[in-house]
C-alpha cells in the first residue's frame, strides 16, 4: 500500500515525462510563454534548445519589439499533421500576434523530429520581410545548422539575421555582424588606453596603487515579471517553409 | 407596486418597444457578419490578382531557357488573360459567378503546373536566384490563397448560420438578406502547383 502510494506519483511523472516528448503540438496546446512572462518570446516545451539559448533568442525577440516587431519563437519535436504552415498561422491569428494598427507579427514554427519549419510574417511585415527573404533565411541559417544536428544555432542564428535586417538592414549574420562587433571592440581598446596613459601622466605613476587597493562590489538581479499581452495582429499566409 | 393600474395598452407599447430593439440589434449583427464575408471575398480576389501578377515574370524566365515551350507558354498566358477578366462583385456573389471564377482559376492552376514541369527539365534554370525566387513568391501566394479561402469560408458560414437560425431568419427574409455561397475548391484542385527544391 505504501509503496504504491510512493510509485503512483512517480508513475505519473514519467508518463507525463513520455506524453511530452511524444505529443504531437497544435496551436491551442503550444505553451505561450509571452502571456506568463512578457520579457520571453521562444516556446521550447520539449526542451529542443538549451535554456541559454532560449535567453539570447528572447534578447533578440525583445530588440525586435521595440522595433515594432512582435514575434513568436517555437521549437518542439512534432507538430500535429508535420503542418509547421498550420501551427504558425493558427499561432499568429489565434493570438492575434502583432499590433493590431500595423500588423507586424512574426511567428516561426520549428518541429524537431519532423525537420520542418515555417517562418510566417504578419500582413503588415510581409513588404519588408518578403517571403524570398524569409526562405534566403532560413536557407543561410536555419537548414545548415539542423543539418548538422545542432538545433541551437540553427534557432539562434535564424532569429539573430531577422533582428540584423531590421537593424543593419542586410538579413546576414556574419558579415556586417563581425564587422561591427570588431569596430566596437578596438574602440574600447583604445579609448582605455588613452584615459590610462592620460591618468598616469596626471597622477605621475601613483594610479597603479589606486588599482591594488581595489574594493568588491556587486549586484543583484533578478524579479519577477508580470505575464504579457499580444496586439491583435493578423496573418494571411505570407513567409517561407521547407524542410531539410 | 400596483399591477391592476398598468394598462394594457401600455403592455402592448412595451412589447413593441422590446421588438423594435430586438429586430434592430438582429439586423446590425446581419449586417456585420455580411460585411465580414464580402470583406473577406476581397482578401481571396487581391490572394489570386497576387498570383497572376506573378506569372509574367515566371513565364519570361522559363522562355529564357525553353524557347520552343511556345504552346505551354501561349496557354498560360490565356488562362492568366481569362482569369484577371473575371471579377465577381461581393454584392453579387451568386452560386453561378463564383463557379464561373473558380473554373477560370482552376485552369490557369493547371497552366501554371504544366509550366513548372516544363522548367523542371533545365536544371540550370532550376538553379537560377531569380527563378527560385520567383518559385519562392509563388508559394507563398498558394499559401495566401489557401488562407485568404479559409477565411472567406469562417465568414460565410457564421452569416449563413446567423440568416438560417431562428429567429434571426425571420428578420432575415424580411430585410433581404440570403445565403452565401462557400468558396468550395474543385476535386483535385485542392493541390496547388508544387514547388521542389531539390
Amino acid at each position: 500500500m505504501v509503496l504504491s502510494q510512493f510509485l503512483m506519483p512517480v508513475n505519473a511523472g514519467i508518463r507525463d515525462w513520455f506524453k511530452d516528448k511524444n505529443e504531437d503540438w497544435n496551436a491551442s496546446t503550444i505553451p505561450m510563454v509571452h502571456l506568463r512572462d512578457s520579457t520571453k518570446w521562444c516556446c521550447n516545451p520539449d526542451n529542443v534548445i538549451k535554456p541559454e539559448t532560449v535567453d539570447s533568442i528572447d534578447l533578440y525577440c525583445r530588440k525586435l519589439n521595440h522595433k515594432g516587431i512582435e514575434s513568436v519563437i517555437v521549437i518542439v519535436n512534432k507538430v500535429q499533421d508535420a503542418d509547421c504552415f498550420r501551427v504558425a498561422q493558427d499561432i499568429g491569428n489565434n493570438y492575434g500576434v502583432g499590433s493590431k494598427e500595423t500588423r507586424r507579427g512574426l511567428v516561426i514554427v520549428v518541429a524537431y523530429k519532423q525537420h520542418k519549419y515555417f517562418i510566417a510574417t504578419g500582413k503588415g511585415l510581409e513588404a519588408d520581410l518578403t517571403d524570398a527573404e524569409c526562405n534566403r533565411i532560413a536557407e543561410d541559417y536555419l537548414k545548415p545548422a539542423m543539418k548538422d544536428n545542432n538545433p541551437d544555432k540553427a534557432m539562434l542564428n535564424t532569429v539573430k539575421a531577422i533582428h540584423n535586417k531590421f537593424d543593419f538592414g542586410v538579413a546576414e549574420l556574419y558579415k556586417g555582424q563581425k564587422q561591427h562587433d570588431a569596430e566596437v571592440f578596438w574602440t574600447v581598446v583604445i579609448v582605455i588606453i588613452v584615459i590610462f596613459i592620460f591618468l598616469v601622466v596626471i597622477t605621475k605613476g601613483e594610479i597603479f596603487f589606486i588599482f591594488f587597493d581595489g574594493s568588491s562590489g556587486g549586484y543583484s538581479g533578478g524579479g519577477s515579471s508580470s505575464g504579457g499581452s499580444f496586439g491583435g495582429g493578423s496573418f494571411g499566409g505570407g513567409g517561407a517553409g521547407g524542410s531539410w | 407596486m400596483d399591477f391592476k393600474n398598468i394598462k394594457t395598452s401600455h403592455i402592448i407599447i412595451g412589447i413593441i418597444v422590446i421588438l423594435f430593439c430586438y429586430t434592430g440589434c438582429s439586423y446590425n449583427s446581419l449586417v456585420s457578419s455580411q460585411e465580414k464575408a464580402t470583406t473577406s471575398w476581397a482578401d481571396v480576389e487581391a490572394s489570386y490578382q497576387r498570383r497572376a501578377d506573378l506569372i509574367p515574370n515566371l513565364v519570361e524566365t522559363v522562355k529564357g531557357y525553353a524557347k520552343h515551350e511556345q504552346e505551354t507558354f501561349t496557354k498560360v498566358t490565356e488562362a492568366r488573360a481569362k482569369a484577371t477578366q473575371i471579377t465577381v462583385d461581393a454584392e453579387n456573389l451568386t452560386p453561378e459567378k463564383l463557379e464561373q471564377f473558380k473554373k477560370a482559376q482552376g485552369e490557369l492552376s493547371a497552366a501554371l503546373g504544366r509550366l513548372l514541369a516544363v522548367a523542371e527539365n533545365f536544371p540550370s534554370l532550376q538553379s537560377a536566384p531569380l527563378y527560385s525566387d520567383l518559385l519562392v513568391q509563388l508559394e507563398g501566394t498558394e499559401n495566401r490563397i489557401n488562407e485568404s479561402r479559409r477565411k472567406y469560408n469562417e465568414a460565410v458560414q457564421s452569416y449563413n448560420v446567423s440568416v438560417r437560425a431562428f429567429p434571426n431568419n425571420i428578420f432575415a427574409n424580411m430585410f433581404g438578406f440570403e445565403k452565401m455561397t462557400k468558396f468550395e475548391a474543385e476535386p483535385g484542385a485542392e493541390k496547388a502547383p508544387k514547388v521542389k527544391f531539390d
